[in-house]
């Protein structure tokens, strides 16, 4: 105590409290005297210095003068009173407006989905200890409390913390996950032994949104505090705490002495009261007015409010570091950046660390100054044992052990601001930005940390092998990626550029490029939507065409190996992706219906209905390319792509709930026959070196996309619980050299194999049956026909007719026929 | 609508959440609408057609879950539970149709049909899933003609 005495903070030490009236705020200059005092004697007659004959002329007043004041005395008595009234209840104000109203500017919290478990679930050891890490989980050698975990062969231990969140609040567990492969084997309690059906990880956080001036916090509640913590600040900070009314004139008298000893600002007299004051209206401002009003305040907060609430208040308050632009703002929140700990799990030493770093926490900074700042904290330790806080053996213990903080302090800037985002622009939609920055929302999103960490590692690796693709700088070559699941058309994934970690120009969302041939698959649905007039197996004419336009120009568009097929079935028209065969179709179906069946699968931009949109001339961003094949994977369901599940007050309380909401799109037979169709692109046709790129088993739907000059490479697909889009390209618009095969679907693949746990499932819906077709006339075939296709149909729309390689038409053939004639009698 | 009879809306989600509860095989949770003698029975598969089908453990334990919520009332709850069935299994068509019914319930009509839908397309092999959809979508339907 002696060697300490009363100190306070060094930001606060001689911006608060009278203590330091003598050494800081005098000599200031530009101070305030309360303006009553000092006018009549001090200043005025220094202005007056014009001429001692004035000065004559009034000493022979002085008798009236003196009659004057006593008459004016109530009147300036009653002003001066009003003024001050004024003023202290002006102070009432802002202090009672900064403790209730805006109690803590809490940043938003932005969290990824959470991890779901279970017997079954397609996830490998290695992916759910990436989980863990993410979560920041301790590896021991043997799982004993929250966050901690362990690996013994096949086997993950750990001990969840519980999921905190609305509509399920559980409390963690130990659980033990037995792998095989990659998947669960079996999912049980550790202590019990019962087995789990389903278990929900608390979600990884992916990202804050920190108030404008840059503080950050985590609350904690005064009950909640470690006891050691809230004596330690009494002790060292303001012992007379519980006593005195806001200020303590002792300490100040202390402090005064110690100063005037030491001719230097040693000491503070300040209490956590004036503390709490200073911190609320942060400023380097060091005048006596500033002091006065932080007095002032400091006596009227605590008349407003007790003791427990100011304490309480000081905990989260109190200012404990800087991260960059990042304040680091309260106990909880320190603990967690110098510690990676819960406040309610530091040890004794590292409290008062803490503590001793309220003085000064530049100056103590216990990462770049470890020996002041292992000085200072055993300074606190001899005031908590001299005051009996700390036993004799423990705080011996406690002096002899290291920091303790960890190397690297937790980043406050999120690895994922691509995804961020798209989060923000949909929180946008419906929050100020105010309430996103300081009202502590909780936001519960879509994102997969595991899959966007794979599709990255997955886009960086193949852009590497492409050709171009090692170049850096602004003509590089970019990239975009969107990753949605099936049936919710949540995003789990998002990348913008080639770097994933540069928050700048975000492609998968603003970059819109014309797509090319991945526009094909809704032409070919427009069509197949007409059962009665087109199916897998129509023959279209593939020949050179001349298109007149309505501004007298005519368009002839060119297949991209510049030969024309003759006649060719719709399937493989779609499989190889002929310009000729497709701008005729898209002619006879008409432009206009492929431009209002975009619109129903989502695009909500207006699409010009000219010809040319037929092969792709349309411009479309990576998310928008995405939703329309959602409606695809989805089989002809729209679902709007979503990021954000649900939005929690800072009480967790549920503010919003993005809840799913489906439209029928396309019919789901049509659908299913373009998916059919893509399915063969990627054995057959332009994505068929997809055969070997893909583990065998994940059977994918897929669609190559370039655009003229090689500008834009794009690959489009889904297999069973991903929608994939790839968009390769340069900002500057120059080309590529790269076609949609030997660009984007080599990073897509890339990513799918990484990601997919499930693999396509082409299970005809009802009224679709499968039919075996002779590709060259699209008639049916049977056992005696060469390179013979399995096509599926709609009822009632299979080929009349018999290919002339079927030696004799099977019965099997006709079933379908018979089928068709009972069902229409 | 060539329907036979109208079943008012309390009797069909009463009668769709005894069944799901006896076809997740576990006892029986009383229901929140009155149980009258089901005036047409064909509307229901029997249980056991439905037990046939029934999803596995952690949709299973979501659909139980969901099914506590509905009960008490708590449709945001069923379907925020529901939605997270789902993601684990969107291939599932009896959660489709347990998310119907919960719209159906909040007078969301479209909703409700389209979800009703959506289970039918997933649900070709089972006929008796198929029905019950089909009434989710006939009592949506004539809600939203009559501007219920």
């Amino acid at each position: 105590m002696s060697r300490v005495g009363r100190r306070v903070g060094q930001r606060i030490l001689c911006r608060a409290g009278f203590a330091a009236r003598g050494q800081c705020a005098i000599p200031n200059s530009s101070h305030r005297m309360p303006k009553k005092k000092q006018s009549s004697r001090g200043s005025r007659p220094a202005r007056r210095s014009a001429g001692a004959v004035r000065r004559r002329t009034t000493k022979g007043k002085t008798g009236s003068w003196q009659r004057g004041l006593r008459r004016a005395l109530p009147a300036v008595i009653l002003t001066s009173l009003v003024l001050v009234l004024a003023w202290v209840l002006w102070l009432d104000y802002r202090i009672v407006d900064q403790f209730e109203g805006r109690r803590w500017a809490l940043p938003a919290r932005v969290f990824a989905r959470p991890l779901e478990l279970h017997a079954g679930k397609g996830i490998a050891a290695d992916d759910l200890v990436a989980e863990l890490g993410l979560l920041r989980y301790r590896e021991v050698s043997r799982v004993r409390a929250p966050g901690e975990y362990r690996v013994s062969g096949d086997t993950v231990y750990f001990h969840s913390r519980g999921f905190p969140f609305p509509g399920e609040n559980t409390p963690g567990r130990l659980v033990r996950a037995d792998f095989a492969g990659h998947e669960i084997h079996r999912l049980g309690d550790a202590s019990t032994g019962a087995e789990i059906d389903l278990l929900r990880v608390e979600p990884v956080p992916i990202a804050s949104i920190y108030p404008g001036h840059g503080e950050d916090r985590m609350l904690v509640r005064l009950e909640d505090a470690p006891p050691l913590l809230l004596d330690a600040l009494l002790v060292v900070e303001d012992r007379r705490f519980r006593d005195h009314h806001g200020v303590d004139p002792a300490a100040i008298a202390r402090a005064m002495v110690a100063n005037l000893r030491a001719g230097r600002a040693v000491q503070g007299g300040s209490t956590l009261t004036q503390q709490l004051v200073k911190n609320y209206f942060l400023t380097n401002e060091r005048t006596l007015s500033r002091k006065l009003n932080e007095a002032v305040m400091s006596l009227l907060l605590e008349a407003h409010y007790d003791k427990d609430e100011i304490l309480g208040a000081y905990l989260n308050e109190v200012y404990l570091g800087q991260d960059g632009e990042r304040a680091i703002h309260g106990f909880a929140l320190a603990a967690q950046f110098y510690f990676e700990r819960r406040l309610g799990n530091l040890e004794p030493e590292q409290i008062a660390l803490l503590v001793a770093m309220v003085k000064g926490p530049s100056w103590y900074d216990p990462r770049r100054h470890p020996d002041r700042a292992i000085e200072r904290r055993n300074l606190v330790i001899d005031l908590l044992e001299e005051a009996g806080t700390l036993d004799p053996e423990a705080a011996a213990l406690a002096r002899k052990r290291p920091l303790g903080v960890t190397d690297a302090a937790p980043t406050g800037r999120t690895p994922f601001p691509v995804f961020l985002q798209l989060v923000r622009n949909q929180l946008l939609r419906d929050y100020r930005e105010a309430d996103l920055r300081e009202e502590g929302m909780k936001i519960l999103t879509t994102m997969d940390p595991l899959v966007q960490i794979r599709a990255e590692k997955a886009m960086q690796a193949s852009l590497l092998r492409l050709p171009g693709g090692k170049e850096d700088g602004e003509a590089a070559l970019q990239a975009a990626v969107v990753v949605t699941a099936t049936g919710t058309g949540e995003v789990a994934a998002l990348i913008g550029g080639r770097d994933p970690r540069f928050p700048g120009y975000n492609r998968a969302i603003d970059a819109a490029r014309p797509v090319g041939s991945l526009i094909k698959p809704v032409v070919y649905l427009a069509a197949l939507e007409r059962p009665g007039s087109y199916t897998l197996a129509t023959m279209l004419d593939d020949g050179p065409l001349n298109v007149k336009l309505a501004n007298g120009k005519s368009w002839s568009p060119q297949n991209y190996d510049r030969q024309s097929h003759g006649r060719v079935s719709l399937h493989d028209a779609l499989v190889h992706s002929y310009n000729q065969s497709t701008a005729r179709l898209g002619m006879e179906v008409g432009v206009e219906s492929v431009a209002r069946l975009l619109a129903r699968l989502g695009i909500e931009r207006p699409v010009p209905a000219y010809p040319s949109l037929l092969l792709g001339a349309v411009e479309l961003s990576p998310i928008e390319v995405a939703q329309v094949y959602q409606g695809f994977a989805d089989g002809g369901y729209s679902v709007p792509l979503n990021a954000i599940r649900s939005v929690a007050n800072r009480d967790g309380q549920t503010l919003n709930r993005y809840p799913l909401r489906i439209s029928q799109a396309a019919d789901a037979q049509s659908v299913f026959l373009v998916t059919s169709a893509l399915r063969d692109v990627t054995l057959q046709g332009t994505g068929k070196s997809l055969r070997k790129r893909l583990p065998p088993g994940l059977s994918v739907a897929g669609k190559t996309g370039t655009t003229n000059g090689y500008r834009d490479s794009w690959f489009a697909g889904y297999a069973g619980d991903f929608v994939t889009v790839v968009w390769l390209g340069r900002d500057d618009n120059r080309p590529t050299g790269l076609t949609g095969s030997s660009g984007a679907l080599v990073v897509w693949a890339d990513i799918m194999r990484r990601i997919s746990t499930r693999p396509l499932v082409l299970d005809a819906p009802q009224g679709v049956e499968w039919l075996r077709i002779d590709p060259a006339t699209g008639l049916l075939a049977d056992t005696g026909c060469d390179g013979a296709l399995e096509l599926p149909f709609i009822q009632s729309s299979q080929p009349a007719g018999v290919a002339p390689c079927a030696r004799r038409v099977s019965e099997k053939a006709r079933s379908p026929l018979k089928w068709l004639k009972g069902l229409l009698n | 609508m060539n329907r036979p009879a109208r079943i008012r809306l309390p009797v069909l989600t009463g009668l769709l959440l005894a069944i799901l509860n006896s076809a997740c095989s576990v006892p029986q949770k009383p229901s929140p609408a009155p149980a009258p003698p089901p005036p047409d029975v064909t509307i229901v598969p029997s249980s056991r057609e439905l037990a046939a089908e029934t999803p596995s453990g952690p949709v299973r334990e979501l659909l139980h879950k969901a099914a506590d919520q509905y009960a008490s009332g708590d449709l945001d709850g069923a379907a925020a539970t529901l939605e997270r069935a789902i993601r684990i299994a969107p291939s599932e068509p009896l959660v489709w149709q347990r998310l119907a019914l919960v719209r159906l319930d909040q007078g969301d009509w479209e909703q409700a049909e389209t979800l009703a839908l959506r289970s039918s397309g997933l649900a070709s092999g089972n006929a008796g899933l198929r029905k019950v959809n089909q009434d989710i979508i006939a009592e949506a339907r004539d809600a939203a003609a009559g501007g219920r």
